[in-house]
């Protein structure tokens, strides 16, 4: 299989699982890219996660463009992309033509019931990102400052993302 | 309504959502209900209801939801696409940045040090759902058991989250 079918598959499969949003989609995205396709490192894939973190749009966009960009050019981001969102077009699409009223109850029931999975999903992708972050007594340094300043001092993940990344350079820098 | 004048609020909400997620509903809210009159707050709130159902980011759903309540098929492609390029775009030109100068030490300096922030934001995360959720015994042993299967086994996510979709779906559907 090209490569181009082979972004289209694993791409649309992340759109059709694509379930509970923001950091639910973690493992799933990472069980495909790194473990199965090896399109990324371990590493990479929190690289891109964290890139996700500071511009537009959400991981799975995110994810979609810049491995379909890696792994084959315009054409392959363009491809990864429009693929990671044809499977929400097409059910929202058809949903928004054939569904008129809609039980709040039975959503907010639905909805409910549907926690459990994607906390599991938050769990297990934090967990993958906890373990392949921290890696030497550096790393947990920055792991704990990051901790406090999101906890304690209530910052921003930008700003975070900011400090953490400058303190990191300047122990990489002379350390390293 | 002019199908342009979607493409522009659609396309200038996708610059504006950073990271994704649900932070984006009150930038719907503004432009599409209270600026511009397009639909009033519960037609808003039953459309969000059907975006939230269906997998994929929920702002994307979102707009296409929207985007059919106001052009039909041509608002929803309209309102897909817009709300897409930013993301599109500004991933496409980091990926292009990056992996050219991804070898470079001052770069990997830089992500070295955000790996562990972005752990530490998900590890935040996971506290918040612990605190803010009500949780009972058979929501919490079902985290647990999908959690372990998850991060012990190694699983392909997607044998997780289909078998649970199905007991979800008959089970809020057969409930009284």
């Amino acid at each position: 299989m090209g490569i181009l079918q082979e972004l289209a598959k694993v791409f649309f499969k992340i759109g059709l699982f694509g379930f509970g949003g923001g950091y639910a989609i973690i493992a799933l995205i990472r069980h495909l890219v790194v473990e199965e396709t090896k399109w990324l490192t371990n590493l990479q894939f929190i690289d891109v996660v964290a890139i996700s973190q500071v511009t537009p749009g959400p991981l799975a966009l995110n994810a979609a463009t810049f491995i379909g960009y890696k792994m084959g050019g315009i054409l392959g981001s363009l491809v990864a992309t429009f693929s990671s969102v044809l499977a929400p077009f097409i059910l929202v699409y058809l949903a928004s033509y054939f569904v008129h009223n809609i039980g709040k109850e039975k959503v907010d029931l639905y909805l409910s019931f549907l926690s459990p999975l994607t906390f599991a999903l938050i769990m297990s992708g934090t967990y993958s990102i906890l373990k392949d972050s921290i890696s030497d007594p550096f790393s947990i340094l920055l792991f704990f400052i990051s901790l406090f300043l999101g906890y304690k001092a209530k910052w921003s993940l930008t700003r975070i993302l900011l400090v953490s990344g400058i303190i990191g350079e300047i122990l990489y820098l002379f350390f390293k | 309504m002019k199908l342009t004048d979607l493409f522009f609020i659609f396309l200038k909400i996708g610059w504006l959502t950073l990271g994704g997620g649900y932070v984006m509903i009150p930038l719907f809210l503004e432009e599409i209900v209270k600026r511009r009159n397009y639909m009033d707050e519960e037609e808003f709130i039953k459309t969000l209801t059907l975006a939230q159902l269906f997998p994929g980011p929920i702002a994307f759903n979102l707009a296409v939801s929207v985007g059919y309540k106001l052009g039909k098929i041509k608002g929803a492609i309209i309102s897909a696409l817009a709300v897409v390029i930013p993301s599109f775009v500004s991933i496409l030109v980091i990926a292009i940045f990056f992996l050219n100068f991804q070898k470079l030490k001052i770069v990997q300096g830089f992500f070295y040090g955000l790996r562990p922030a972005i752990a530490s934001a998900m590890v935040l995360a996971v506290f918040e759902i612990f605190k803010k959720r009500k949780w009972n015994t058979l929501r919490f042993l079902s985290f647990l058991f999908l959690s372990l299967i998850l991060i012990v086994f190694k699983i392909n996510p997607i044998y997780i989250i289909i078998p649970s979709l199905i007991v979800i779906i008959l089970w809020v559907y057969f409930k009284n």
